[in-house]
């Protein structure tokens, strides 16, 4: 955990910077939006993690929102299909795995890199996107308010449903990654692959693991993200998603190399993502500034968590 | 009778190279039967194949007197057969404990398959019975390399099995560490477990082998039994002829010549004791210690590629600065890395590409090289080093670990060089090619050239050098010339014991 | 440890310069010159008012982030709010819901559907803006021709508008009818789409790419060399079709007719290689977005009457709508009202771009 201390500061900085600009009459409600914005790109994090543990990158995680939130759209409101949601919430998602399921069988079986993979991907979903949505908005207007009101109106105990959907998540995965032979294996191989294999792991059975489960949770950000803006427009929502999430996860300590990172710290650096933008909004940063300042911010961020480690033991 | 293992008519090839041909082996139950042979002769290729590491090309394996298939290193481990291998294969961002029962993690939670915490006390279990001091907690990245050796052995030993393949197990384990170990195998023995063993460490073999198979070029080279393991007679089946014909460095250089590089007070850690040592002209030192003794990065360092926390470098009485590879290049210090293939060449480029990588500014005008500049320069290294290769422009990745070798060599004979520092130079190198590779740096000492060669091949340090350095734990631990040079001698330094006087 | 102050410091200084002026935030659809001009309009507003105005441009043009700012501004205590939506239909139960009854929120430029709460409405009508484009292309081949339309995107509602006023005009139906059923039904008609003498052969998207848009422009002219008049609808259509056809060489074969005031549409008309451009007047939905909402927030909801005679109030079933006039800008004005010729046009523009 020790490793975290550059990253929680810089946090708590932030956090009380936000405190301070933040008008007090709008802090609740400020903390509410953040806490479900944190929530609702955690679970995109979470999946670009997993692959990231195992050494491998997805690039194609804005393009499997974009694609599922628009085929969930479909599949819930379009004439011909008008599916219950107990119908298309899981086709949504098992689209996702089998998504990631390709990707892991060229990337183990074929032997392409990862980036390549998923960076054609990013293009051919997005592509799939649009044309099944006919290159229109889709939104589901006024119906599936059950489905809605399930994942998304309303708190739980004064927390945003999507921040309660994540802290779930995310506590399955720390079961998953850092209790459980699955995340175990996953490290190894991020770590050191051929010890992996050598140990008689099925290692290419658990990177299609990494992939299916990083494109599920994608394609179940893209159904948040439908219930959140009631509509997708394939030809530009979605953008850059795959780098906030990566960034996300490295921010948070996982090692593009592999075979490092924590939930906790998944959680945290996904924060400092969103805590940033959000900061900039209130301090009325004008909009052509707003990324000069985040992206001063983050190398600040990532300066402090490196000066703030215990010194690097010898190689 | 029929063995217990049996492998018939083994075959192996790989690009360039017949690792294995025809080769046979047997073992009964509970024999040690150890596999001497020269690098390259193909012990670990064998030993691969018996783990389901690697499949032949031909051949039959017979378990109990049946044929089995070991296609897969699982399959492998549920016929009963662990392998340590020569390299170290660990997940080095994982705890110890996790790395000893990877793969085969006692398991609770049925289909959450959580790892059970006991795993902690079952590894600290056998660790103790190795001899490894440290915590099951505790990153295998901060273990020291005979630490790290011990993990590889404490995994194989903590599953059930009835072979135990061991490559090289004690290359980088103190003496104390080694006894131990022995320890484990009589007592492995005991229980009727067969024990496969592959060292370089020929005394090692004279006292815990059973049976001695002897491996020359990929053919099988002859056997010994119990009463015929001696020194001598497994060196005679390995190099295929008497140890006399062995390369003999003619000894010429004068005690009294004016140092040509002396590195003084060197440090390239914290806490750790300076180095000085010297080399005159046209000497070859001999570097031996353990692995992770420090004798690479003391070689990095000197060379640039490394931080120098202290210390002054001369060059024939010159105080010269190097604090990046380009300072060490320029005043004629020059590396021949341990791993050819990952610091010495560009694999994918061509073998002239490789030679000119260091020269191109004396080729290029205005930094463009001319289409066939440096042909004529190449052309003279590979007659000169006589590098076999199809043309100037084969990918260098083909070519056999010898020629490898000379190209890396070859690219730094086309600069002035004064030192050359050889890291492990005939490491996976065939018999014939090595003989080259000693006459080159013979005739590079011939020339006044300085040359450190840091090996952990006993036989070539005795016979290539003209004095002996021995490092311990990252300094200097002896200095050993003329009659005193011994495998004895060195190995005791080697591993933290005195010389007696 | 230095740095680490930095974002507390700023955040003080925030805290610090509050005041009680009105804060009013206007929020675009995406970031291009129209919206710059748009701005200076704001900023002007804001002096002349005395309101705190908060112009946002978003990076990418998406309801969600238009979502994420406006969630964030409603934190910062924003009384009113003018944006230019992306997706009419859809984001109309989402703006419903995450902004509060307190705060003042009109549509500018683009509007939201059917049972939005927004205030009012301030842009260009843009059928109508549509069917001025299509009287123009008639002009410019009064004796017929095929005709290919280029667009960001279709799924947004100013594409759509425009392109079934366009149609309606070259149809010969009146400015009355342009928003008609029989208009309606020839723009939903497939292609090719027979206009009289005319034909409409294809719409062209980018998805608001203008490297795209130049290389549908180039295949365009490859697979139907007989098309001879090209319609930009949204801004940079135009550049991009200027530097097509003269890539070609036939600038002088084929006429262009568009929308908006990029610098190249402006010195095309001038070259005459540009018929004519209609072109908005983003400084006013600048300028009276900020207006409206001032006059909201002092007199709690009421809407102005004041407005400038190139605003033509409607009251419509679904609210106020305030229509901005469109100007056609030609190299000559040959006196229509809000005509001009482009060299007054670009004078007055360079003035308002500051």
């Amino acid at each position: 955990m020790k490793k975290l201390t550059g990253l929680i500061v810089f946090l708590v900085v932030l956090y009380i910077a936000l405190a301070i600009a933040v008008p007090s009459q709008g802090f609740a409600l400020n903390n509410y939006n953040l806490a479900e914005r944190i929530g609702q790109y955690g679970v995109i994090s979470l999946g670009a993690a997993l692959v990231i543990i195992t050494g491998g990158i997805d690039l194609s995680i804005g393009s499997v929102v974009v694609l599922s939130a628009t085929a969930c759209a479909i599949l819930l409101t379009d004439k011909s299909f008008g599916l219950d949601p107990m119908l298309a919430l899981p086709l949504v998602l098992g689209g996702g795995a089998v998504i990631g399921l390709i990707h892991g069988l060229l990337i183990t079986k074929m032997n392409l890199p990862p980036f390549m993979v998923t960076l054609c991907g990013l293009f051919i979903y997005r592509g799939v996107a649009r044309t099944i949505s006919g290159n229109m908005s889709k939104g589901i207007g006024n119906q599936c308010i059950e489905l809605r009101h399930f994942l998304y109106e309303g708190d739980i105990f004064g927390l945003p449903r999507f921040l309660v959907i994540y802290i779930i998540l995310a506590i399955i995965a720390a079961i998953f990654l850092h209790f459980s032979v699955y995340g175990r294996y996953l490290y190894a191989i991020g770590g050191n692959e051929k010890a992996a294999k050598y140990s008689g792991i099925a290692t290419d059975k658990y990177k299609i693991l990494s992939y299916v489960l990083c494109s599920t949770l994608a394609a179940f950000f893209g159904i948040l993200f439908l219930m959140k803006n009631n509509a997708v427009t394939p030809s530009s929502d979605g953008f850059f998603l795959e780098l906030y999430a990566i960034a996300g996860a490295v921010l948070g300590g996982c090692s593009l190399r592999g075979g490092e990172g924590t939930v906790i710290g998944i959680t945290i650096g996904t924060a400092i993502m969103w805590i940033l933008p959000n900061l900039t909004n209130m301090w009325g940063v004008p909009s052509e500034l707003e990324f000069i300042v985040i992206g001063s911010a983050l190398l600040l961020g990532a300066i402090m968590d490196e000066k703030l480690r215990p010194a690097a033991k010898n190689a | 009778m029929s063995h217990f293992l049996e492998a018939k008519k083994i075959c192996k090839s790989f690009p360039g190279l017949q690792a294995l041909n025809n080769v046979d082996l047997n073992v009964n139950k509970g024999e040690i039967l150890a596999v001497v042979g020269e690098n390259g002769a193909g012990k670990s290729t064998l030993m691969k194949i018996l783990g389901g590491v690697i499949n032949p090309d031909s051949g039959e394996i017979l378990l109990d007197g049946q044929t089995v298939n070991i296609a897969s290193i699982p399959q492998a481990q549920k016929l009963g057969i662990a392998l340590i291998h020569q390299e170290l294969h660990l997940a080095e961002n994982l705890n110890v404990a996790a790395n000893i029962f990877l793969g085969q993690e006692p398991r609770r939670g049925g289909i959450l398959r959580l790892i059970d915490n006991k795993i902690y006390d079952l590894a600290n279990q056998i660790m103790q019975e190795l001899g490894l001091n440290c915590s099951p907690h505790a990153l295998v990245s901060e273990l020291s390399v005979g630490q790290k050796q011990l993990v590889e052995i404490a995994r194989a030993l903590s599953f059930q099995f009835r072979i135990l393949i061991m490559d090289e197990p004690t290359a980088s384990l103190s003496l104390d560490e080694s006894k131990r170990l022995f320890g484990i195998i009589k007592a492995l023995k005991e229980k009727d477990v067969t024990v496969l063993y592959i060292s370089h460490r020929l005394k090692e073999i004279e006292e815990i082998a059973d049976r001695v198979l002897v491996l020359r070029d990929g053919l099988n080279s002859g056997e010994l039994q119990k009463s015929e393991i001696k020194h001598e007679a497994m060196v005679r089946l390995m190099v295929g002829r008497e140890l006399k014909q062995f390369f003999q460095h003619a000894h010429r250089v004068q005690k009294t010549a004016e140092p040509l590089l002396r590195v003084e007070a060197l440090r390239y850690l914290e806490n750790q004791k300076p180095i000085t040592f010297d080399i005159r002209p046209g000497e070859i030192v001999g570097m031996s210690g353990l692995a992770g003794s420090g004798r690479t990065e003391l070689a990095e360092t000197i060379t640039g590629l490394r931080p120098m926390l202290t210390g002054e470098v001369f060059l024939k009485g010159e105080n010269i600065s190097i604090s990046s590879p380009a300072d060490a290049i320029r005043a004629g210090i020059f590396l021949v890395p341990e791993d050819r293939r990952l610091h010495g060449l560009v694999l994918p480029a061509s073998v002239k590409d490789n030679i000119l990588l260091a020269s191109l500014n004396n080729i290029g005008h205005l930094g463009i090289i001319p289409l066939r500049g440096g042909d004529s320069l190449v052309q003279d290294m590979c007659e000169k080093l006589t590098i076999k290769t199809p043309s100037l422009n084969q990918q260098v990745g083909f070519l056999s670990g010898g020629n490898q070798q000379k190209v890396v060599l070859a690219k730094w004979l086309c600069r002035k060089p004064r030192v050359i520092i050889f890291d492990e130079p005939t490491q996976g190198i065939d018999v014939g090619a090595k003989a080259e590779i000693y006459a080159l740096m013979d005739e590079l000492a011939k020339d006044g050239i300085g040359i450190l060669m840091i090996s952990s091949d006993l036989e070539e340090i005795l016979h290539v050098s003209d004095r002996v350095l021995v490092m311990h734990h990252a300094s200097l631990a002896g200095e050993l010339e003329g009659k005193d040079i011994s495998e004895e001698s060195i190995m005791k330094l080697a591993t933290g014991g005195l010389v007696a006087a | 440890m230095v740095g680490a102050m930095i974002p507390l410091m700023v955040s003080l200084y925030v805290r610090l310069h509050q005041n009680n002026k009105p804060k009013i935030a206007v929020i675009t659809n995406c970031a291009v010159d129209f919206w710059t001009i748009a701005g200076k309009g704001a900023k002007a507003a804001a002096k002349d008012f005395n309101a705190d105005v908060d112009f946002r441009m978003p990076a990418l043009m998406t309801a969600a982030e238009q979502h994420r700012i406006i969630e964030d501004l409603v934190a910062r205590g924003i009384q009113g709010i003018a944006i230019s939506v992306v997706d009419s239909a859809n984001q109309t139960s989402v703006l419903n819901r995450i902004i509060p009854e307190r705060v003042h929120f009109i549509t500018q430029d683009g509007d939201l559907g059917e049972g939005s709460r927004r205030k009012c409405y301030i842009g260009t009508d843009n059928v109508s803006a549509g069917w001025r484009v299509g009287k123009l292309i008639r002009e410019a081949i009064p004796d017929g021709g095929k005709i290919v339309i280029f667009v960001g995107k279709l799924d947004v509602s100013n594409a759509r508008e425009r392109r079934q006023g366009v149609i309606a005009a070259i149809a010969g139906l009146p400015l009355t009818q342009s928003k008609g059923d029989q208009a309606h039904k020839l723009a939903s008609d497939p292609y090719p789409v027979a206009l009289g003498k005319y034909t409409l052969i294809d719409t062209k998207t980018d998805n608001a790419d203008k490297e795209k848009c130049y290389a549908n422009v180039l295949d365009t002219l490859i697979k139907h060399p007989e098309v001879n008049c090209l319609v930009g609808l949204w801004g940079y259509n135009v550049p991009a079709m200027i530097a097509g056809v003269r890539r070609e060489k036939r600038e002088n074969q084929i006429k262009l007719v568009g929308f908006d005031e990029e610098e190249m549409t402006l010195q095309g008309i001038k070259d005459g290689v540009v018929h004519a451009s209609v072109v908005q007047n983003p400084y006013v939905f600048g300028y009276e977005s900020v207006h409206i909402l001032d006059h909201c927030i002092k007199t709690n909801g009421n809407l102005p009457d004041d407005m400038p005679k190139n605003i033509e109030l409607e009251k419509l079933s679904d609210g106020s709508h305030y229509f901005v006039a469109p100007r056609v800008i030609k190299k000559t004005d040959d006196g229509g009202l809000f005509d001009m010729d482009v060299d007054t046009f670009a004078t007055d523009l360079k003035h308002k771009k500051g």
